[in-house]
């Protein structure tokens, strides 16, 4: 999996292609598309689809351009993962 | 975290929303209240010391659980009676402790509670509509108490990715965090996304005119077609500067970068 960040596509069409680049190499079993962290925002930037790398266990993320903000492939920040919470099961402590 | 008090969210959609009517002048008639529904089903646990404070009108509490002496507090709100206000956790319990804020009910948009103090530890929400929006840091707080903004650039780095702070000419812009509620502006071209980061304060003048101010470099495909507005709710940070030059394009329009959007915010 390409493992170099991209701050900015240099077009609409280069980030279509690196979305191809990344679903085809999903497809050949080097790469896993994860559910990602809702809550996840380094940067102050949300969203992206995760992705697991299969060969180095990182996890990226492929933010989509919104000009004039072209778009990022990053390095998800472990660090800042909320979603293996313990608590995203409620349990009945009192009741009304 | 053993022993963490955790919570359990109640659809109670009746009784809270007509007592929310009755109590919160936000929702000026029962009617509204009603339109602008939604069940949603939020908490945030704190570690430490903690202090939590409704301070939009559009959410309040309906039940908080605290760790220690109060372990069960339920009813609408901490107190019925801070609907509204500050609603301070900690002068119940003391400091030090921890606590879960909850929120259920159909009463408007789970937006605007605030965390002072204390650590966000956790949060979980049964559905998409059930994010609440703690304060990460103080100074959140402080710029909506205060109405004091901060400005960042190159020289002082904020909270903005570089590839954010880019996008101001300078890479220069200011954090605040509103205090009323505010109308905002987005053009995007046909079939472009509304709920997207980028806004203005100014009304569009026309296609052209936005292309100009915000520099809106064509390749990109945003033709500027559709304005959409919409009424941002107090309690948001967002980051405003003027939009840098992009294609050849001057930009110098007022713009504003939000991180995260709610859809819910489109409807008024």
């Amino acid at each position: 999996m390409y493992s170099k960040e991209i701050h900015g596509f240099a077009s609409p069409g280069e980030f279509d292609r690196f979305i191809r680049y990344i679903e085809d190499q999903a497809s050949m079993g080097l790469a896993e598309e994860v559910k990602p962290d809702l809550h996840y925002h380094k940067g102050e930037i949300y969203g992206g689809r995760w992705f697991k790398d299969i060969n180095t266990n990182e996890t990226w993320r492929l933010v989509e351009p919104d000009f004039p903000f072209k778009g990022l492939w990053e390095k998800v920040d472990s660090q800042k993962i909320r979603v293996n919470s313990p608590f995203l099961t409620p349990q009945i402590t009192h009741s009304f | 975290m053993e022993g963490m008090v955790t919570g359990q969210s109640y659809n109670i959609p009746s009784y809270a929303g007509a007592l929310m009517g009755r109590m919160n002048p936000f929702f000026s008639t029962t009617q509204q209240l009603y339109s602008t529904a939604q069940t949603y089903n939020a908490n945030y646990e704190t570690f430490g010391e903690s202090h939590w404070n409704a301070i939009n009108t559009t959410f309040n509490p309906a039940y908080a659980m605290i760790k220690g002496g109060y372990e069960a507090t339920t009813g609408f709100g901490v107190s019925p009676n801070n609907l509204g206000q500050d609603l301070s956790v900690r002068q119940r319990i003391g400091s030090g402790v921890e606590s879960v804020l909850g929120a259920v009910g159909t009463f408007g948009i789970a937006e605007g509670a605030s965390l002072v103090n204390g650590t966000v530890g956790s949060a979980f929400a049964s559905s998409a509509a059930a994010e609440l929006t703690p304060f990460e840091t103080g100074a959140a707080w402080a710029e909506y108490k205060t109405g004091s903004s901060t400005t960042y650039g190159p020289m002082n780095p904020g909270p903005l990715a570089t590839d954010i702070m880019d996008t101001f000419r300078s890479g220069s812009y200011t954090a605040r965090t509103l205090n009323q509620p505010t109308t905002l502006y987005r053009v995007i071209g046909e079939h472009g996304n509304p709920l997207g980061q980028y806004w203005t304060s100014v009304k569009p003048q026309g296609p052209l005119q936005s292309i100009i101010d915000f520099a809106l470099d064509q390749n990109w495909g945003n033709q500027a077609t559709k304005v959409i507005t919409a009424k941002i709710p107090a309690g948001v940070r967002l980051y405003e500067g003027t939009a840098a030059v992009q294609g050849g394009l001057i930009g110098g329009g007022n713009q504003i970068y939000i991180p995260k959007v709610n859809p819910n915010w489109l409807n008024f």
